[in-house]
């Protein structure tokens, strides 16, 4: 599924990022890859932009047209790490 | 002397350890992309040492792929282009160590180009919180083959970092070991690129990006042998931190208390320590007075230089609070958050989310504001951004906004907690943001069509703001202000002040009038009187008399230059010069009509007309040099003036 499709609080793995250049290499400065697990903590007012917990250590936000562009998959078993219950 | 280069990736700190290194203060925030020139500076221990170095620091980059022209900025440095400087003998890469994983990648990526020899680490923002064993430091400097220093550029003492350095600089000079990789789509990021002296060596831009992946891997190969993500305490705090922050509504409530607090700090709490300085002036004045026999020279000093110059300084206070608590805002990390929440708000005026740095700074000053619009990647978004920073309501307005408001608005407590004059305020500020909005849009969708490019924003942890560097900042500042105060205000003042003193009508028929009239008589006949009159005809729809015409007209300078060039025009007309500025003007009575020369409506034409137009010189030079292009500066500025004039026109009417 996409990214902007994605509930609040869930996990999702990533599983490709298109190719959207400025996005991938913004990606990469955080050291965001496919494959990586990351969370929905929060969408701002209006639904747009979605900050986002990646389970390496960052938080950061995108827009929901940009949420488009990368394709995820729920993880249904939280057996990722402590990162997840607060 | 040799050279020495900070690089790294944006926000982890290479501002500050060039500050901490050179003794210069460079502005570092919490924020990315802060730093988009180059700066270069000689370390303070360069006295005592035979060996001379320079620090240089570059905007920050995630991979040598540049995407911004600031990013373009510092490749061109690591190619030897930069003509500020074209050789260097060190790199030091400036790791996060909150992003270890993803900031070490750049460094393997430098190694790859120059070299192992010649790179050294600096992973900084190691506090005491994060406790790291002596042999997990070892073992990360084994697998990354680089030497190392863990520090904290805020935290430690800059001998630590300097003796590493010096450590490591020798005075061969780096060259590239291996043709530098570029694609096609990033060539337009370094326009100034001389391809005859740099061997390079083309990928497409998907073979491009695997290497960058590569080297990610690589690192967080490299992390996962010596750290593990469980206990990061920075990280839960963040998380939990942001659970309210950046939570829908009661994040958006304490968005607007934020910068509501700001203003009412601004207004109502500086309101004492104002008195203190209008008093000390008015004293000044006494002294003169009472020590100097009447002359031209004595009535120079009191009306033109303490009464025009000192009622802009009496504003010092404000200017003072104001950045003391910006800083303390953007080194905290919120600034990040609040891009978070009002980016829905910009994406609907069709800006980029990377536009909301520049319009924040644009709140303090828009010269360096419309700078940081290098870090705009789409051309078209970027002239958009940097044509209406003009519009942001730039600290240069605050004497205005609070000489006017101070003077003319009632002060009145609504609801137990919005205070009149605090909410007048954060109106003005509001309008101009809304304005710098919708004409953003206008172009977007005129002059500058386009699609809106992504948004990315991220979000770094939290962090307790120094005061040390919030003081220095506020200080650094006020000695700005000041310095403005001495230089061209001090000008625009004597010649405003000569100009409303000379010529002087033939005393023979001033003879046998009031003598209350004779400094009337003269002002009108002076060269500013005359002028005054030439443009009556033009400025009394906007409910102004020729004195605040002239004030306005001279604020073209500078904005402040109004409120000095008020301050003198009536302290030449008036003979009691003790009386503070707002008591002058809420006295000053139109000659023709005989009503108060400022009433309300009045005093909000001129607030409106300085929320639109653009009365700064710096700035028009700095719109001029950043888009080359002289119809654009003159097209921007003549239409910021016919907007100004009729929102001017319309709030006098409507409030008359």
């Amino acid at each position: 599924m996409k990214l902007s499709k994605a509930d609040t609080k869930n996990s999702y793995k990533i599983i490709k990022i298109t190719e959207d250049n400025d996005i991938r290499v913004k990606l990469f400065s955080l050291g965001v890859m496919e494959g990586d697990t990351i969370t929905i903590t929060h969408r701002a007012p209006l639904g747009s932009p979605i900050a986002l917990r990646h389970d390496r250590g960052n938080f950061f936000a995108l827009r929901k047209e940009q949420a488009e562009l990368i394709e995820v998959i729920e993880v249904i078993n939280n057996k990722t790490d402590g990162n997840n219950n607060e | 002397m040799n050279n020495v280069l900070l690089v790294g990736t944006p926000n982890c700190g290479k501002t500050s350890v060039y500050n901490l290194i050179t003794g210069k203060f460079q502005k570092v925030s919490n924020y990315a992309g802060v730093t988009v020139d180059v700066g270069v500076a000689e370390f303070l221990s360069n006295g005592h040492h035979d060996q001379k170095l320079n620090l240089i620091d570059l905007p920050g980059i995630t991979t040598l792929i540049p995407q911004s022209l600031d990013e373009g900025i510092t490749i061109h440095s690591l190619l030897g282009q930069n003509k500020k400087f074209t050789d260097f003998n060190l790199i030091i890469v400036v790791l996060d160590f909150h992003r270890l994983e993803a900031t070490m990648s750049l460094l393997f990526e430098l190694k790859e180009l120059f070299g192992k020899n010649k790179i050294v680490g600096l992973i900084n923002k190691v506090d005491s919180s994060d406790y790291i064993t002596i042999e997990n430091q070892k073992k990360l400097e084994d697998l990354i083959q680089s030497p190392l220093l863990f520090c904290s550029a805020l935290k430690d003492r800059a001998e630590r970092i300097d003796h590493f350095i010096r450590e490591h600089c020798t005075n061969s000079i780096i060259t590239p070991i291996s043709k530098f990789s570029i694609n096609k789509e990033s060539m337009e990021f370094l326009p100034f690129i001389n391809k005859d002296e740099i061997k390079l060596n083309y990928l497409t831009q998907q073979d491009h990006f695997k290497r960058v992946q590569f080297h990610q891997k690589l690192s967080r190969v490299i992390f996962n042998k010596i750290f593990t993500m469980a206990d990061r305490f920075k990280e839960k705090q963040t998380y939990k931190i942001d659970k309210v922050l950046l939570h829908p509504i009661i994040g958006s409530i304490i968005f607007f208390a934020i910068f509501y607090i700001m203003f009412l700090a601004v207004y109502a709490w500086s309101g004492p320590v104002m008195d203190g300085v209008e008093f000390l002036f008015s004293q000044i004045s006494s002294l003169i007075i009472n020590n100097l026999n009447p002359s031209l020279f004595r009535d120079f000093l009191t009306d033109g230089l303490v009464s025009g110059v000192g009622s802009v300084i009496i504003f010092l206070p404000q200017i003072l609070i104001l950045f003391f608590l910006l800083s303390i805002l953007e080194q905290s990390g919120y600034i990040a958050r609040a891009a978070f929440l009002s980016d829905k708000v910009l994406s609907v005026f069709g800006l980029n989310g990377k536009a909301f740095l520049p319009y924040l700074s644009g709140f303090a000053c828009a010269v360096p504001a419309i700078m940081t619009t290098r870090t705009i990647p789409n051309k078209k978004e970027r002239l958009a951004t940097l044509l209406t920073i003009p519009l942001t309501t730039c600290s240069a307005r605050l004497p205005v906004y609070l000489l006017l408001i101070g003077t003319f608005v009632p002060e009145k407590i609504y609801f137990g907690i919005f205070n009149s004059r605090a909410l007048s305020f954060f109106f003005l500020y509001f309008l101009g943001s809304i304005f710098t909005l919708l004409i953003a849009k206008f172009f977007r969708l005129t002059l500058f069509a386009g699609k809106s490019t992504s948004f990315f924003i991220d979000l770094p942890y939290y962090q307790s703001p120094s005061l040390k560097i919030a003081i220095r900042s506020m200080i650094q500042k006020g000695r700005i202000f000041l310095k403005k105060a001495g230089t061209i205000i001090l000008t625009v003042t004597i010649i405003v002040w000569f100009a409303s003193n000379f010529p002087k009508p033939n005393q023979h028929q001033l003879s046998n009038i009031n003598p209350s009239e004779v400094s009337k008589i003269n002002l009108e006949y002076s060269v500013i009187g005359r002028i005054g009159k030439i443009i009556e005809p033009a400025i009394e729809p906007i409910g102004m008399d020729w004195k605040i015409g002239i004030a306005l007209i001279s604020a073209f300078a500078a904005r402040e230059i109004f409120v000095s060039t008020l301050a003198t025009i009536f302290s030449v007309e008036e003979t009691a010069t003790n009386q503070s500025l707002s008591k002058t003007l809420l006295n000053e009575k139109n000659l023709k009509t005989n009503k108060p020369l400022f009433t309300l409506a009045t005093a909000w034409s001129v607030l409106i007309f300085f929320v639109f137009s653009l009365q700064c010189t710096s700035t028009v030079a700095v719109i001029f040099k950043e888009t080359g292009s002289a119809a654009l500066t003159s097209m921007i500025f003549v239409a910021y003036l016919v907007i100004a004039y009729a929102a001017s026109f319309f709030t006098y009417n409507l409030l008359l």
